[in-house]
């Protein structure tokens, strides 16, 4: 019972930077993070927090000149980042995926959108225990490839998928192409799906019909799923819980219930009070004063301390710590300390 | 589908070489100096009324407009007409000299992309390293460098100080080849004849060189940019978070895309190839269409100056047309 308590995702102090000319920039900044079994997690910040950078530095795909420099990213009790490159290989779509942001440059142009299905499945050797290679070899391994190509395709939502599975990326539309992304992404039944912002380059009525989507593929398969986004409304609606990032630390973590109703950090106070309300009467929103800190030069003390309304003397200095507060929330604030 | 286009844009070409032929033979006609003139003063003495006969036979008494009608109406029949140099067919000389320069062209290409692709790839993978850096300054030099220059020095190099191989002409005449095709390669191979293939092959070497070293410089940046920018592309990314081992995102999903600039220029390097080798068939005295093409110029050959430009726009047409057919298959955005 004890394998089961233990969350699947386990992120330890994750330090991720990038040498700039104006000095080493923190994108993310010790972070802590579980993700359990089943688990929807939204991950919420303004852009340029360092919600993407934390995703990629999972699967360790953050790109040079960037890189991990400190923590642990515990996968089942295994350190991920200690793993050889040949082993994080078979955890990158096999035990891990991720969904981008933007669709319409995330899938290849020069490969049909079926071949890209395949690839995903011929890696993992995801077809009757067959070794994983790049090529299909024998015809009976295309044919039960092409039959679990037009399942995935068939199961994300896309109309006549025997025929879809032939189409090139461009001929599909920002939609359709999210599909197919989140097909490629659910192939080899992950444990945990990293969705990026999968929804922000969609309409407003296709990002409904993807969050179903990914919630289905929750339900129906247990898949944990980590929900970056800037939009605090869609994660509230969408994750049991909630983690706010601020210049690339985590500020506050909670139940989406708990987290909405009475927020702690002034930070997702401040974001809450930017969501404007349908029905509520006529108020005018408040955003929050000032700008996102640049990562090159933080503020020292809590990096949200200059736009801060209770902020205090002892904000501008020290280490703030992450405090955890009886109903399990936790907070990086001084006002809880 | 793509059958049918492919017929209509090879029917384009008929306009495009009628165009060809004109302006060919106007530009002839411009230039100074009078082909009979030039004949004669080889000759020596000259019988008197013996210039007006040649004048007549050659029909270049008559009008111009008479005369590009007889040419665009014996063209139109497949004959290109009758060198005054060497009193024989235009299109026979064309037929016989055609092969080594396609050979040639081909030896260039080849060596160009055995050494432009890989240096390409490997320069965007390990960029700003000092393979990168060597491998960009030398690209620099390749295309800076002109062909008949690096055409001597190779001779200096390779033929005269370490006698490696061979300093003019496609074989050696003792080699006992068989003609079979006028591609001497080919012909070897078809023959048997391994002493012939030796030959051949050596003597091909240092011209496809000479040659192809702006192709391959050119080819090398090409590619290597355009890999720089595919590595970038979210897609790579893609890749990488499917599990795909780091070869084949370069070998698969980067080049793939890299390869659509690519072919263009490289498309564009076999007109030129093909077209651009006077220079260089001059110095190794290489038996083909460029060399033909310089002596037809200076002695005012009409018909072979004619039935060589001619020769050389097609193979540019059609070399264009090819590249466009290659990319509809890579680029599956883009239809005929």
């Amino acid at each position: 019972m004890t394998t089961e308590r233990k969350p699947l995702l386990e992120i330890r102090s994750l330090t991720t930077v990038f040498p700039t000319r104006r000095g080493l920039v923190r994108a993310v900044s010790g972070l802590d993070l579980t993700l359990a079994r089943g688990e929807l997690l939204g991950l919420v910040g303004e852009s340029g927090c360092g919600k993407s950078v934390s995703m990629l530095s999972i699967l360790r795909l953050v790109s040079h000149p960037g890189r991990i420099v400190a923590g642990e990213v515990l996968l089942e009790g295994q350190d991920l980042l200690a793993l050889p490159m040949h082993a994080m290989r078979r955890v990158r779509g096999r035990q891990i995926s991720m969904i981008f942001q933007d669709p319409m440059t995330t899938l290849n142009p020069a490969f049909r959108v079926g071949d890209q299905i395949a690839e995903s499945l011929r890696i993992h050797g995801m077809l009757n225990g067959s070794g994983s290679s790049i090529w299909p070899f024998n015809r009976g391994r295309a044919e039960a490839e092409r039959k679990r190509v037009v399942e995935l395709l068939d199961e994300v939502g896309i109309a006549v998928p025997w025929e879809a599975r032939k189409r090139y990326p461009h001929e599909f539309s920002g939609g359709m192409q999210q599909r197919a992304l989140i097909a490629i992404a659910v192939s080899c039944h992950p444990k945990i799906l990293l969705a990026d912002e999968p929804t922000t380059a969609l309409d407003v009525t296709i990002q409904a019909q993807i969050m179903d989507l990914l919630r289905r593929l929750n339900q129906e398969h247990g898949t944990s799923v980590i929900l970056v986004t800037h939009n605090l409304a869609l994660a509230a609606t969408f994750c049991q819980n909630i983690a706010v990032m601020y210049a690339g630390r985590l500020v506050e973590k909670g139940s989406t219930d708990a987290v909405i109703e009475d927020p702690k950090h002034p930070y997702t106070r401040g974001l809450l009070e930017c969501i404007p309300k349908i029905g509520a009467t006529r108020q005018p929103l408040q955003p929050i004063p000032g700008n996102v800190p640049d990562l090159a030069e933080l503020p020292p003390g809590c990096a949200f301390h200059p736009r801060c309304k209770q902020a205090q003397d002892a904000c501008q200095e020290g280490e703030i710590p992450l405090v955890t507060l009886e109903d399990g929330r936790q907070v990086r604030c001084l006002l809880y300390v | 589908m793509r059958g049918v286009k492919i017929l209509e844009r090879l029917l384009y070409t008929i306009p495009i070489m009628f165009g060809v032929a004109v302006l060919v033979f106007l530009f002839m006609r411009m230039t100074p100096g009078d082909p009979v003139d030039i004949m004669m003063g080889e000759a020596g003495t000259v019988a008197p009324g013996e210039m007006e006969q040649l004048r007549k036979e050659f029909h270049l008494d008559e009008p111009l407009h008479v005369q590009l009608y007889l040419f665009l109406a014996d063209a139109v029949r497949g004959d290109l007409g009758y060198s005054y140099a060497y009193k024989k067919p235009v299109t026979e000389l064309i037929a016989e000299q055609l092969p080594a320069t396609i050979e040639l062209a081909l030896g260039a290409l080849l060596f160009g992309l055995i050494i432009a692709v890989p240096i390409g790839i490997w320069s965007a993978v390990k960029q700003y390293s000092v393979v990168d850096r060597l491998s960009m300054a030398g690209a620099f030099l390749g295309v800076s460098m002109p062909a008949f220059w690096l055409g001597i020095l190779l001779i200096l190099i390779f033929s005269v100080k370490l006698r490696w191989l061979p300093v003019t002409g496609r074989i050696d005449y003792n080699a006992g080849l068989q003609v079979v095709t006028g591609f001497y390669v080919l012909d070897s191979i078809l023959t048997g004849n391994t002493t012939a293939l030796v030959s051949s092959l050596k003597h091909l070497v240092l011209p496809s060189v000479a040659l192809g070293a702006g192709t391959t410089a050119m080819v090398a940046r090409v590619l290597r940019s355009s890999m720089v920018e595919a590595l970038r592309q979210d897609y790579v990314t893609l890749a990488r978070a499917k599990g795909v081992r780091e070869t084949w995102v370069v070998l698969k999903h980067a080049l793939r895309n890299a390869l659509i600039p690519t072919v263009t220029v490289v498309g564009i390097q076999v007109g030129v190839l093909l077209g651009g080798n006077m220079i260089v068939e001059q110095v190794f005295s290489w038996p083909g269409l460029g060399r033909l093409a310089v002596r037809a110029i200076f002695s005012r050959d009409f018909p072979l100056v004619q039935g060589v430009v001619m020769v050389y726009a097609l193979t540019f047409v059609l070399a264009n047309l090819l590249v466009d057919i290659l990319y509809t298959y890579i680029n599956p955005k883009i239809t005929l």
